[in-house]
């Protein structure tokens, strides 16, 4: 159950990220020589990527924690996309960014009901059945 | 970037095409203009907009980076009668055209719209963090 939330939580972290990636595309739309930017992975490559290699906290004191790495830690590459050129040299496509938007809105929101479904399955069990 | 940053973000580049339209819009007046108060044509203007960048891949906001003149001859019409004729009786009209300015402001349109389409769903996407924390 710890696991199914980590991984809807890193779902949509990167749904999240992935949404503002795509706004400063459309955002740029307009500026001569731009280009769109997305990540270089899906998000299934990217929860399966190990997390970077990291010097980890010393524990000093019994209260201390050792910071372990979380989701939060991966870094997503993020790698510019060749597309039409209009005459200011523009390769953005706003059509592209708006199907992309209209996923992102998607997916996100099927991360968050599936996590809330997930707590409320937690809730059930606490409650024995009842 | 964090969800509350696309609506800076979406914020700013609305900005600067609203200023593009408000350009456009001084081009489309001054279409049959024959002095802008220098004794020359009007001579239209354009916007270009620039990136204002945290980091190399980061941006922060779209702002307008300069307003420049179009430099280009404008049209001569034969009008021996106009009081701004020259000794050959042509008058020299500002450099807009409607049809340019035309598709220039619908493009312009398309990315405001564009980006308003970003803010909600951004919005959205805020409103799914909400719904998660009502249990």
């Amino acid at each position: 159950m710890g696991n199914t939330s980590r991984l809807l939580e890193g779902a949509m972290r990167w749904w999240s990220a992935r949404g503002g990636l795509t706004a400063s595309n459309v955002a740029r739309a307009d500026i001569p020589g731009e280009r769109s930017r997305d990540f270089a992975q899906t998000l299934a490559e990217h929860v399966q990527k190990p997390l970077p290699p990291r010097l980890s906290m010393a524990s000093t004191a019994p209260g201390h924690r050792s910071g372990r790495l979380g989701e939060a830690d991966r870094v997503a590459k993020v790698v510019e996309e060749r597309g039409t050129s209009v005459i200011s040299g523009n390769e953005i496509s706003i059509e592209d960014e708006m199907m992309k938007l209209a996923d992102i809105s998607a997916q996100h929101q099927l991360a968050a009901t599936t996590y809330k479904k997930n707590v409320s399955l937690l809730r059930l069990a606490l409650r024995g059945g009842r | 970037m964090r969800i509350r940053d696309i609506f800076g973000l979406s914020g700013s580049a609305m900005k600067a095409q609203s200023t593009r339209m408000r350009v456009i819009a001084e081009n489309v007046a001054n279409t049959e203009t024959v002095d802008d108060g220098t004794g020359a044509p009007y001579q239209r203007k354009l916007t270009v907009l620039q990136a204002k960048l945290a980091n190399r891949a980061d941006l922060r906001s779209v702002q307008v980076g300069r307003i420049v003149t179009d430099r280009t001859a404008g049209i001569k019409k034969h009008e021996p009668g106009h009081p701004k004729a020259d000794e050959n009786g042509y008058v020299s009209y500002s450099n807009v055209n409607p049809i340019v300015e035309m598709s220039d402001l619908r493009d312009a349109d398309r990315s405001y719209r564009a980006n308003i389409q970003v803010v909600d769903t951004a919005k959205r996407l805020f409103r799914n963090a909400i719904e998660l924390m009502k249990g």
